[in-house]
């Protein structure tokens, strides 16, 4: 019936040849434009410094910056096929391994007993072009050596704000305690008496500022301290990095789950969004239920990583 | 809304039809002398070469710009990332001597 009702338009007057020129030329635009990835026209990530890298380690999983425990399960996960720049002088890596299928870089500690920090660049090679330049994604390990076992802190800090920062923890107040710091600009050895487990400290580029950590000229900075109670010490360190104000970190995406099904919905200029093993191209995708790791990543490498289980994501931007 | 009631013979006499008037009816040239088909289908070709070539071009030269670009982002962070070396390397030893002479 359908053939019938279109031999009946035979005799209709055709459109014209203009129109019919425009409405191939959308057609072929269309199709064209359906080979793209979704362009993020955000600042890139990695100029903002800020890390995007997946990183796993110690069971846990990072968003660009992490301080791992253990030597021998660093890993990187890296997107579709591509490649990973992994740099540190003390633990004497200089190598670019590529992986292939959305593959881990594993990352190997020759000397565990040396801390150092592993700097990494994951190239993506997508699997569809982009309109705009596609970028890499940074990330920033601190390998902690064996032995010390510090509570460890991670933060991002954008730029040009002051923000005050607090450590606080039962294990470290005591009645006559020396408090240790260095690192970030700060260098700190006295006694507190008492002292509650709380450490305050501020954070800016105001060098006229008195006690606070200063952003150094890299942008990222590295704190170690210890909170001596007679014999017992517990030490703490902190990584941070200091972003550009300008930069705005992608939003969460909005996730439904059902009973069969995770359905993700993220910004329109997200490219790629995964579950667990499972990567699919767009903004929009669904999942088959499973506990894993939710990301959602742009070509401008900003990145949100979040670790469903049972039903509750936890998000890290 | 013919159609509707048309059965299937009628619909099978009509298929030869259809076959002779969709492409007339999609290129929209139904009625035109072959001069006018030939320079059509060759400014149409063209317009396809040169649209795709373009792209092709356009391509190539975003790859040659995410290739310097990430040359580039390595080798600043090499740089940082010894930076921030020295700058743990300091903070570490400076807690472990407090703590040896604490």
């Amino acid at each position: 019936m359908f053939f019938l009702a279109l031999a009946e338009t035979k005799n209709i007057k055709p459109p014209s040849n203009l129109l019919r020129v425009v409405s191939f030329c959308i057609i072929v635009l269309f199709f064209q434009s359906c080979g793209y990835l979704n362009s993020d026209p955000a600042k890139p990530a990695i100029d903002a410094n800020y890390p995007t890298a997946e990183i796993h380690c110690d069971g846990k999983i990072y968003n660009g910056l992490a301080i791992c425990l253990n030597h021998d399960e660093i890993q990187i996960q890296g997107y579709y096929n591509g490649s990973v720049r992994i740099d540190s002088d003390r633990c004497d890596i200089h190598e670019t391994p590529s992986y292939v299928e959305n593959g881990m870089i594993n990352i190997k500690i020759q000397n565990p007993n040396q801390s150092c920090i592993i700097e990494v660049v994951e190239s993506v090679q997508y699997p569809r072009d982009t309109t705009t330049v596609k970028r890499s994604l940074k990330g920033i390990i601190y390998y902690k050596k064996q032995g010390q076992n510090p509570q460890i802190f991670t933060s991002k800090i954008p730029t040009q704000s002051r923000q005050f920062y607090r450590f606080y923890s039962d294990k470290l107040s005591g009645n006559n305690v020396r408090v240790v710091w260095s690192g970030c600009g700060i260098s700190v050895n006295e006694m507190r008496t008492p002292f509650a487990g709380r450490i305050d400290f501020a954070l800016t580029d105001n060098k006229e500022v008195e006690s606070i950590a200063m952003v150094s000229k890299d942008k990222q900075c590295l704190l170690e301290g210890a909170v001596v109670d007679g014999e017992n010490i517990y030490r703490i360190v902190w990584l941070a990095t200091f972003y550009d104000a300008d930069f705005a970190p992608l939003a969460i995406p909005v996730v439904k789950i059902d009973d069969k099904y995770v359905r993700i919905e993220a910004s329109p200029v997200v490219a790629v969004l995964s579950l667990g093993n499972e990567f699919k191209i767009g903004n929009k995708a669904k999942f088959k239920k499973t506990n894993g790791i939710i990301r959602a990543v742009t070509t401008s490498g900003r990145v949100v990583i979040g670790e469903l289980v049972d039903g509750v994501v936890t998000w890290e931007q | 809304m013919g159609a509707i009631t048309a059965t299937t013979t009628e619909v099978a006499s009509k298929i030869p039809d259809i076959v002779t008037q969709l492409p007339k009816m999609i290129t929209g040239i139904a009625g035109a002398g072959w001069p006018t088909v030939v320079i059509a289908s060759i400014i149409l070709l063209s317009s396809l070469i040169g649209f795709f070539w373009l792209q092709k071009a356009k391509d190539n030269a975003r790859h040659t710009e995410e290739t310097q670009q990430e040359a580039k982002d390595q080798a600043n962070n090499a740089q940082q990332a010894s930076s921030l070396d020295q700058n743990a390397e300091n903070a570490e030893n400076d807690i472990d001597n407090i703590l040896k002479g604490k």
